[in-house]
C-alpha cells in the first residue's frame, strides 16, 4: 500500500528564485498524527499550501495515495480536508448552511445526523441558524472544525487550530483526531502547542529556514538533537540556539 | 504630533475623503436629485399653506419634530478600532480631544436645525409669528442643541444601553415640553424650563463625567456606525469600494434554495443563490434596475414602442451582466479552490442563476408592457427579443468571460 501523503523533496515559494522551502521530504502514513513545528517563517504554512495544491512547487512532487494533484484533481481534493489557522466563513451562509455546503461539495451522504451530533460536540446547536458575523474568533474556528470532520476524509490537514478555542473545543477536537486517527485517517498538525504535539503526535517534522531540520518520533528526535531525556519544547528551543550562534 | 492636534488631524482627513464622495455623488445624481425636491418644494409651498386647514395643529408637529430633532444627538469623536490600544491610556488628557468633538458636534446639527427651520420657516410666520421670532427662536433652538450634545455625551457614560434609552426618552419629554413652549411664544415658560435645564448640566450631568470613566468599545463601535451610514448612503450613488454589503436574511427569498437536493452539482447553486438572496449587491441592483426599467418603458410615449423595446432588452441585459459578477464574489475564499467540484460546475451554476433572473427580469417588463396599454403584438415581440437576448448572452457571451476571468486570474 502506498503511503498516504508523501512530500517528496519539495521546493516552492512565491518565488522561483527565492524558495521558501527547500527539498522538504516527509510523509504521513494512514492511522498517525504528524505533527509539523517550526517557527514563525520556518515554512510550515507554505508546505501546507503545497500539500493544498494551491501553490505549485517548483521542485518535487506531492503526492496523495502515490498520486500527485495533476493527475487526478478532484480525487485528490476529495481526500482531504482543511483546518486553517485563520477561520475563513461564508459571510452569506449561515452555519447549518456551512454543513450542508461541505456536504454538498464533497457529496456526503447521511451527513446530517453527523452534523447534528458535531453541533452538539462543541456546544454550537443553539447557534445553528446564526451567521458567523455574530461569531467569536473560537465559534468561527469551531464552524472549520466542524465543517473539516464532517467531510470525514482520509487525510487532514490542521494548521495551528488550537488559538482561541475554548477548553472544551480543544478536548473535542483531540479526541475527534484521536478517533478519526485510530480509524485509518492521517492527520498533519502544524502547531506551538509543543506540550500538546508531545502527548497526541506519533511522528513530528521540524521546520528551519524551510528545510526539514529534524524528523521522527520523539525518541528518534532525542537520539538526533543528542539530548536523551529531553522533552519536545527543549529541542525546539534549543533548534532555534543554532540560529544565535 | 499632540493629542490636542489629533482631533483637527481627523477631522480633516475625515473631510478629504468625504469631499471627494460628495463630489462624486454630486457628479452622478445626487444635485440632480436635491435640486428636484428643493424645486417641487418651491412650486407647492404657497399652495401648500393655503391648503394646510387652519385647524391644523402646526404648534404641536412643530414641536414633535423640533424635540426629535433636538434629542436625536450624535458625537463625532473620530475614534478608531486602534484607539483602544494607544489612545486609552490618554483618556485623562482627553479633555481637549473630547471638546473639539463636542463642539463640532454641536456645530453640524446646528447647520441641520437651521436648514429645516429655514425651511419651515414661511409656515412660521404665517401661523404662528413674526420674523424677529423666528430669529429669537432659531437662537434658543441652538443653545438647546448644545445642551442636548453634552447631555447626550454624558448618558454615554452608562455602560448599559437600556439606562441610556431611559434617559433618552426623559431627554425627549424635556425636550418637548421646552419646544412647545418656544412655538407657543411663552418665554417665561420657556426661561422656566430652561433654568430647569441648566440645573439639570451641573447637577445631573456634569457630574456623571467624574462618576464614570469613557465607555470606549461603545463609542468605537458608534463612530464605526456613523461611519458606514455615511458611506451606505454614499454608495447609493457611487461605488464604495471598502464598505462590506450588509448581509440579510431575506428568509422568503433564501430559502428558496433550502430545496435543492444536497448533491455535489448543486454546491455553487446553492452557494451563490443564497449570495445573491442576501448580500446586498446583487438583488438590490436586479430590484433596481426592474423598477427603473419598469418605470421608463411606463413612461416612454405610445408612438415610440419599438423604443421601449430598445429599453426592456438593454435593461435586461445590464440585469445579467451585473449580476455575473457573483463569480468573483468569493474569490479571497480558500474553499472553492479546495471543493472537489469541477470548475466547469461553478461556471454553470452562474450561467444558470444569470439566465434565471434575466428571466425573470424579461417577464416582469413584459408584464409592465400590458399594464402600458400596449398592442399584444409589441409585448410578445419584446418578450421574444429579450429571451433571445438571454440565450445569445449567456450561451455565448457568457463562456467567453469566464475565459477571460480565468485567464486575467492566472
Amino acid at each position: 500500500m502506498t503511503q498516504l501523503l508523501h512530500v517528496q523533496s519539495v521546493s516552492g515559494g512565491y518565488n522561483p528564485n527565492k524558495p521558501v522551502i527547500k527539498k522538504v521530504e516527509f510523509g504521513v502514513e494512514r492511522g498517525e498524527i504528524v505533527g509539523l513545528i517550526g517557527l514563525n517563517g520556518a515554512g510550515k504554512s507554505t508546505t501546507i499550501k503545497h500539500i493544498l495544491g494551491l501553490l505549485e512547487p517548483t521542485d518535487g512532487a506531492i503526492t496523495l495515495n502515490g498520486k500527485t494533484i495533476a493527475d487526478d484533481l478532484d480525487t485528490y481534493r476529495q481526500t482531504m480536508s482543511f483546518i486553517p489557522e485563520t477561520p475563513i466563513l461564508y459571510d452569506e451562509l449561515t452555519l447549518w448552511e456551512h454543513l450542508r455546503l461541505t456536504a454538498m461539495a464533497y457529496d456526503l451522504t447521511d451527513w446530517e445526523e453527523r452534523a447534528e451530533s458535531l453541533l452538539k460536540t462543541y456546544r454550537m446547536a443553539k447557534m445553528k441558524h446564526w451567521f458567523p458575523s455574530n461569531f467569536s474568533k473560537g465559534m468561527r474556528q469551531k464552524v472549520m472544525i466542524m465543517c473539516a470532520f464532517l467531510v470525514k476524509p482520509e487525510l487532514y490537514v490542521v494548521d495551528e487550530p488550537f488559538l482561541g478555542l475554548d477548553p472544551v473545543g480543544i478536548q473535542s477536537l483531540l479526541d475527534q483526531m484521536v478517533e478519526m486517527k485510530n480509524s485509518g485517517a492521517g492527520i498533519l498538525m502544524s502547531t506551538h502547542i509543543l506540550t500538546t504535539a508531545e502527548k497526541y503526535c506519533d511522528r513530528f517534522v521540524l521546520l528551519h529556514h524551510g528545510t526539514v531540520y529534524l524528523k521522527g518520533t520523539l525518541a528518534e528526535l532525542r537520539t538526533q538533537a543528542n539530548m536523551p531525556n529531553a522533552g519536545l519544547d527543549e529541542i525546539y528551543v534549543e533548534m532555534t540556539k543554532e540560529d544565535d550562534r | 504630533m499632540s493629542i490636542d492636534q489629533l482631533w483637527q488631524e481627523r477631522a480633516r482627513e475625515f473631510w478629504s475623503v468625504s469631499r471627494r464622495y460628495i463630489t462624486l455623488m454630486a457628479n452622478s445624481g445626487l444635485m440632480v436629485a436635491i435640486g428636484g425636491i428643493v424645486l417641487i418644494i418651491g412650486i407647492y409651498y404657497n399652495s401648500f399653506l393655503d391648503w394646510l386647514p387652519s385647524t391644523f395643529p402646526v404648534v404641536q408637529v412643530l414641536a414633535v419634530l423640533f424635540a426629535f430633532m433636538l434629542t436625536k444627538t450624535s458625537v463625532r469623536t473620530f475614534f478608531q478600532t486602534g484607539d483602544l490600544v494607544y489612545l486609552l491610556p490618554m483618556e485623562a488628557k482627553m479633555n481637549h480631544y473630547l471638546q473639539s468633538a463636542l463642539r463640532y458636534s454641536w456645530f453640524m446639527q446646528s447647520i441641520v436645525l437651521a436648514l429645516v427651520l429655514f425651511l419651515l420657516g414661511p409656515l412660521y410666520t404665517d401661523r404662528i409669528g413674526e420674523f424677529n421670532q423666528l430669529l429669537i427662536t432659531f437662537l434658543i433652538l441652538i443653545a438647546a442643541k448644545g445642551w442636548n450634545v453634552f447631555a447626550y455625551w454624558s448618558e454615554l457614560r452608562y455602560q448599559y444601553v437600556s439606562q441610556q434609552w431611559k434617559l433618552r426618552w426623559l431627554r425627549f419629554v424635556v425636550n418637548l415640553v421646552f419646544v412647545f413652549f418656544v412655538f407657543m411664544l411663552e418665554w417665561w415658560f420657556v426661561l422656566a424650563v430652561g433654568v430647569v435645564m441648566i440645573l439639570l448640566f451641573f447637577g445631573y450631568y456634569r457630574p456623571l463625567h467624574e462618576k464614570y470613566r469613557l465607555k470606549w468599545d461603545q463609542l468605537i463601535s458608534l463612530e464605526e456606525e456613523r461611519l458606514n451610514s455615511f458611506y451606505t448612503f454614499a454608495n447609493a450613488f457611487v461605488d464604495v469600494p471598502h464598505i462590506k454589503a450588509r448581509i440579510r436574511r431575506r428568509s422568503i427569498l433564501s430559502n428558496q434554495w433550502n430545496r435543492l437536493v444536497t448533491k455535489q452539482s448543486n454546491t455553487y447553486v446553492f452557494l451563490y443563490g443564497k449570495t445573491f438572496a442576501r448580500s446586498g449587491d446583487y438583488f438590490g441592483i436586479m430590484i433596481r434596475l426592474a423598477i427603473v426599467g419598469a418605470l421608463l418603458i411606463y413612461a416612454t410615449p405610445e408612438d415610440l414602442q419599438g423604443l421601449a423595446v430598445v429599453i426592456a432588452i438593454l435593461f435586461t441585459y445590464i440585469t445579467g451582466s451585473q449580476l455575473v459578477t457573483i463569480y468573483h464574489h468569493h474569490k479571497t475564499m480558500v474553499w472553492p479552490e479546495l471543493y472537489p467540484v469541477p470548475e466547469q460546475v461553478r461556471q454553470q451554476s452562474v450561467q444558470s442563476l444569470v439566465r434565471n433572473v434575466m428571466v425573470i427580469q424579461s417577464i416582469w417588463f413584459t408584464i409592465i408592457t400590458f399594464i402600458t396599454s400596449w398592442s399584444i403584438f409589441y409585448s410578445m415581440i419584446a418578450l421574444f427579443m429579450m429571451l433571445l437576448m438571454v440565450i445569445a448572452y449567456v450561451k455565448v457571451q457568457l463562456p467567453k468571460w469566464f475565459k477571460q476571468s480565468l485567464h486575467a486570474l492566472s
